[in-house]
């Protein structure tokens, strides 16, 4: 589903040169749990905002479903972002404005979906993170722990082949933190891949996968899948 | 338009911002609409003919000397030496000019004491049709016989007279021309012969309603101040007004008042409307710039602040034209908005101004082509910024910066 070879990235901020990632090769197959761990700073997110087209990489291939990402147009990655990913954000990031309801039909707006559609899949949604009685709330209302369920209902709404979750229970408890978990569980039971970043090693045992990344050095215990090249 | 419901449910949770600018979209398009229909109001009548020769003519105001008795032999001197200058084509004396802002306003009624229609009053001799080139349009000419001289207030007498077609369309709203013949009664309610109908000679005064409402009475009025209209030869009015002054100075004692071209009298006479309308310009192009910039500093001022939500947009599938297009739909809302507050209170205040000061209300066209132009000013003002919000890079929505 998703192979990365020789991938690299640097910064370069006025006379600065960040080499955020060293160049590594990885893949990932449909329906993987993988988990991504590593002190902060390292490249984590970097890492993520690459595999999720959020982000250019510098140096390498990175392959999507076959596909070299860097032939694709910015509309293209828009789409695919939209179709076939789902994003899940340390801080929740759901627009303060609107509903529950309305939140997650944010995205499918951009989508061919027909009304009626939408709502099923919004309340099929809500159903799954347990809020659906509350669909009419605002983000305000509800606790962390709520609202990072909503927005794992609008990753999920749009039925993606993967997840991208950058630490999605930095935020909360640890009480939170594992009903997030077992959701995340749950969705990647039915067969969508999930990619997790977490600083927390008992999380990242709950992966069938865990990917190292230590300053910008990316590497994998076992099977070893992905070997950091020196 | 996807983003149309979402974008109301958030303008309508926002509340105050998107209201304030809405508030100075309307206001700023019911002052702009109605000071341009004020200025084209203005302008029509600055074009208005004033129904005489107005680049061949002046006038001059002068005294007359002796005893009263005497003063219709002075004016009959003035008149035969005046007449008889090469440079001059004709010449009447006039109680008052069109446009002076001085004169005589009367009633104009259709029987004795009661009140049917204002005007102004005129009182000339028989040249006045040829030496001001008015039309005559129905009826006939005035002529010698017509004429009446006295010191003063001519009005107390009964003659035939000339009317403005604006007072025959009123005295006769059917058919105008069914006024020659009708007798009417000027403030003194003494019968007047209506004999003929020209049409348009202006009154006095520019900006009032019964500016076309004239009435011309064969009665040279010798009092010892007198006004001549003089009509020169074609293209030789300075050199006419230069001969006449000449002419009249010759007498011992002569005080010349005025000595005016007509052209210089009706630039003078529309000299406030012009100032009033370079300051409404003024004031429109402000408030355009004023609500340029305010749309402009608000959607610069939203975009930053929600960067992260627009990194999140973009993130979750929205592509940069999606997102331009966000902003500029969300502006188009407010703008519409505004425009429909403003085009009804435009209304209101089109119809107090043209209940109160007589003005035209403001046409359709003006109200349409003013919500186009406001609405095409908002997009251009909100465009950079989205333009800017397109280029928000998605990773923001990872980033807690
Ligand atoms: N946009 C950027 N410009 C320059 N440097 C960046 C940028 N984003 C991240 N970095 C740097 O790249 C490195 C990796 O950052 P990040 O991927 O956010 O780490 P983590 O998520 O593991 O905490 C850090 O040194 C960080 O300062
Ligand atoms: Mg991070």
């Amino acid at each position: 589903m998703l192979k990365m070879t020789g991938l690299a990235k640097v910064y370069l901020t006025s006379d600065v040169k960040t080499q955020a990632l060293q160049p590594f090769n990885l893949s990932i197959e449909q329906g993987e749990f993988v988990a991504v761990i590593g002190p902060s700073g390292s490249g984590k997110t970097t890492f993520l905002n690459i595999a999720g087209l959020l982000e250019n990489h510098s140096e390498g291939v990175y392959e999507l479903d076959g596909k070299d990402v860097s032939t694709l147009s910015d509309k293209h990655k828009s789409a695919y972002r939209n179709e076939k990913i789902g994003f899940v954000f340390q801080s929740f990031n759901l627009i303060p404005e609107l509903n529950l309801y309305d939140n997650i039909d944010m995205p499918l707006r951009y989508r061919k979906f027909t009304a009626k559609e939408r709502d099923e899949r919004i309340m099929k949604a809500l159903e799954q993170v347990g809020l659906a009685g509350r669909k009419n709330h605002y983000p305000t209302q509800l606790s962390g722990g709520q609202q990072q369920r909503v927005a794992i209902a609008r990753a999920i709404a749009g039925s993606p082949s993967v997840i991208f979750a950058d630490e999605p229970t930095g935020n909360l408890d640890s009480k939170m933190a594992q009903g997030i978990m077992s959701l995340l569980q749950d969705i990647n039971a039915s067969g969508t891949s999930i990619i997790m970043v977490t600083h927390d090693n008992e999380q990242a045992q709950q992966a069938q996968r865990i990917v190292q990344i230590k300053d910008g050095v990316l590497s994998e215990d076992a099977p070893i899948l992905a070997q950091a090249i020196a | 338009m996807k983003d149309l419901a979402p974008i109301i449910k958030t303008l309508l949770k926002a509340k105050a911002s998107p209201f304030l600018l809405i508030l100075q979209i309307a206001i700023t398009f019911m002052v702009m609409v109605n000071a341009v229909n004020m200025l084209s109001e203005r302008s029509k009548n600055m074009a208005r003919p004033i129904g005489v020769d107005e680049t061949n003519s002046f006038y001059i105001q002068t005294n007359l000397q002796g005893e009263s008795n005497a003063l219709g032999a002075r004016l009959d001197e003035d008149l035969v030496r005046l007449r008889a200058l090469p440079s001059v084509q004709g010449v009447t004396p006039m109680s008052a000019i069109p446009l002076e802002a001085w004169g005589r306003a009367t009633l104009i009624n259709k029987e004795p004491a009661k009140v049917f229609e204002y005007g102004a009053y005129f009182a000339v001799d028989e040249s006045v049709v040829e030496v001001l080139g008015l039309n005559l349009i129905a009826g006939e000419n005035l002529s010698v016989e017509d004429v009446y001289t006295l010191p003063m207030d001519g009005i107390d007498l009964s003659t035939n007279i000339l009317i403005t077609k604006a007072v025959a369309q009123s005295l006769s709203p059917d058919d105008w021309q069914q006024a020659v013949g009708m007798t009417v009664y000027l403030s003194n309610d003494k019968p007047q012969q209506v004999k003929g109908v020209v049409e348009t000679m202006q009154g006095p005064w520019p900006l009032w309603y019964g500016v076309e409402f004239n009435v011309i009475s064969p009665l040279r009025e010798a009092y010892n101040e007198v006004r001549y209209f003089v009509r020169a030869k074609p293209g030789l009015r300075d050199e006419a007004m230069e001969q006449v002054l000449e002419a009249l100075l010759k007498t011992p004692g002569r005080m010349i008042e005025k000595a005016k071209t007509i052209e210089t009298l009706k630039f003078e006479a529309y000299q406030s409307d012009r100032a009033t309308s370079k300051l409404l310009i003024g004031v429109c192009l402000g408030l355009l710039i004023v609500t340029g910039l305010g749309i402009y500093g608000q959607a610069r001022f939203s975009v930053n602040r929600r960067k992260r939500q627009i990194g999140t947009r973009r993130a979750l599938g929205a592509s940069k034209g999606q997102v331009m297009r966000f902003f500029m739909l969300e502006n188009a809302v407010v703008s519409l908005t505004g425009l429909v507050i403003g085009f009804i209170a435009a209304l209101s205040l089109s119809e107090q101004f043209s209940q109160h000061f007589g003005l035209t209300p403001v046409p359709l066209p003006y109200l349409l082509s003013g919500m186009a132009a406001l609405f095409v000013l908002g997009q251009l003002s909100v465009s950079y910024p989205a333009l800017q919000a397109s280029r928000v890079e998605p990773a923001i929505a990872t980033r807690s910066a």
